[in-house]
């Protein structure tokens, strides 16, 4: 268990008045983990990304992140465990009348960072995604892959000990979508722990050392990656 | 927990100036109130003072028969007297009876008359008070007991008429009531639905709090300062609303024939309506902040919503 950010035993969830989406689940994610959630359409990925962010409940079983049991943080205190993980979207989610830097500095905003640290945060981030010169824009004037880009800078820059990404690339061009997952892969490397949800089964490819969870028939089963150049041998 | 003033003002500034007319509706729909609740409240106040004298009294008039002595007109009009609803008792004899005769059968038309003026020697014109017409039974039958003295020839009595004007005025004063009131519940129904509509437009926001890990406060910081910036607003535009009527009625000249300082000295006072209006003031400001509790305690934005509400 050490070392483990998410662990998940008989995990049952189904919404109401429909099927079960999972039925005894189990899995687990280790610190520093870059893990694919890989499913098709309505599979649960999106489901199981929001009851580890703490946005959605489930029926039985046992969830632990970063040794937290999310069903005794409901309903009073799931709060503060949102403010340890940070978030990405398909569609970004941002507030589109702020500009990128006021997007980005919003977790701090809303959890109580001093001006000064939100500053110096807000400042850091923009240096990694490469957005400085656009640090006043308004979202709305972005493309889409700098959206992306300001969501991701928004999901870090309270460094959070999870990073969670539902279908981040799903809005995105093959080029673009290489970018974000560079960016992540390079989060990944510094220690930072991440889990990504998409159903386009060529991303995992793209990147190194990741691990990958496939959702089939209400239950998570861990694949081996095959690279191009394993296939080729 | 560090709360950021700054930036929470700028965003309620921000909503504010995107949908001014929605704003301007809700601070409208709360002034009302404001106005309507204090109205309601002191409704009884405001239209017992607007019942006109007339219509609290009833005048009933006897005539004397010809042959009756000055006894026995003594002894009736100290039976009169001596009735508790009795208020004024006016005596009417000689040419003052023909001029009298002439100037009531032109106020009541022609169905009232006492006969030949020529052999009328006097009558009395008795005014009763308001107490009389709480038991308009018992009063009738006292009106009826004068009738039958021997020394009256005829009784006009005002009696039935006064009490139907009473009831009018009555009708009157509890519709003002009802109205008032109805008026102040539809006005808080408004602002209901307005809240309703606003916490749809801001429940991006909200959302977004609500994964970024705001606490239930922060969450509804913003929806408190918009509700309290509306308050600033509309309350003392209800005060000063409620001073212009209070005004306006001082300066009617005559209402229904009640001379102008009567109704100034009879309205509820300027205490009193501040008193009212603050009543008014906490009851539409409980109502204003069990509405965005019951919103997020009833989930009006949820993470289940947040979906469709980015779909756009």
């Amino acid at each position: 268990m050490k070392d483990t950010i998410v662990y998940a035993e008989h995990l049952y969830k189904r919404y109401a008045g429909g099927d079960w989406v999972f039925e005894d689940v189990n899995f687990s994610v280790r610190a520093g983990d870059f893990l694919f959630l890989l499913g098709s359409s309505g599979s649960g990925k999106t489901t199981l990304i929001k009851i580890i962010s703490g946005q959605e409940s489930f029926d039985s079983g046992t969830v632990l992140v970063a040794g937290k049991n999310l069903k005794k943080l409901y309903p009073g205190k799931i709060h503060q465990w949102r403010r340890h993980i940070g978030i990405v979207f398909q569609d970004f989610r941002l507030l589109m009348d702020l500009s990128v830097e006021e997007n980005i500095a919003l977790p701090l905003i809303v959890t109580g960072f001093s001006g000064a640290e939100i500053r110096k945060r807000v400042s850091a981030v923009l240096r990694l995604i490469d957005l400085e010169s656009k640090r006043k824009t308004k979202c709305r004037f972005l493309s889409g892959g700098e959206r992306q880009l300001v969501a991701i800078g928004r999901a870090i820059v309270h460094s959070p000990i999870l990073i969670l990404a539902d279908e981040p690339t799903g809005n995105l061009d093959d080029d673009h979508a290489k970018r974000i997952l560079k960016l992540f892969s390079a989060f990944n490397k510094r220690g930072q722990t991440l889990i990504v949800a998409t159903h386009d089964r060529r991303l995992p490819m793209w990147v190194d050392g990741v691990n990958i969870f496939m959702i089939q028939d209400r239950a998570i089963v861990e694949v081996i990656p095959v690279r191009k150049e394993e296939r080729a041998l | 927990m560090r709360i950021p003033w700054g930036f929470v003002l700028y965003r309620v500034y921000q909503d504010i100036v995107k949908e001014p007319l929605i704003f301007a509706t809700a601070v409208l729909c709360m002034t009302l109130a404001c106005v309507a609740g204090p109205l309601a409240l002191g409704s009884k106040i405001i239209t017992t003072c607007l019942i006109p004298p007339w219509a609290n009294r009833a005048v009933v008039m006897v005539s004397w028969k010809v042959k009756a002595s000055e006894k026995d007109r003594h002894r009736v009009l100290e039976n009169i007297r001596s009735a508790t609803w009795c208020e004024s008792i006016r005596e009417v004899s000689g040419e003052e009876v023909l001029k009298e005769v002439e100037r009531l059968a032109k106020s009541f038309g022609q169905g009232f008359s006492l006969g030949d003026p020529s052999v009328v020697p006097g009558y009395v014109e008795i005014t009763l008070s308001g107490g009389c017409l709480d038991q308009p039974q018992k009063c009738q039958a006292f009106v009826d007991s004068l009738a039958a003295d021997p020394a009256v020839d005829s009784v006009y009595s005002g009696v039935a008429w006064a009490v139907e004007a009473r009831n009018w005025f009555r009708f009157i004063r509890y519709s003002v009531m009802t109205l008032t009131g109805s008026f102040f519940l539809i006005m808080i129904v408004m602002l209901f639905l307005l809240y309703r509509l606003s916490f749809y437009r801001r429940m991006k926001e909200i959302y977004l709090w609500d994964i970024l890990g705001a606490s239930p406060f922060f969450k509804r910081l913003a929806c408190y300062i918009h509700s309290i910036s509306m308050i600033a607003l509309a309350w003392p535009l209800s005060l000063f609303l409620l001073y212009r009527f209070k005004k306006y009625l001082q300066h009617v000249e005559h209402f229904f024939g009640i001379e102008q300082s009567s109704l100034g000295r009879a309205l509820p006072s300027y205490g009193t309506l501040l008193g009212f209006s603050i009543l008014t003031l906490a009851l539409v400001v409980f109502i204003v902040f069990i509405t965005i509790e019951w919103a997020f305690r009833k989930n009006w934005v949820s993470s289940s919503k947040a979906d469709w509400i980015w779909s756009d």
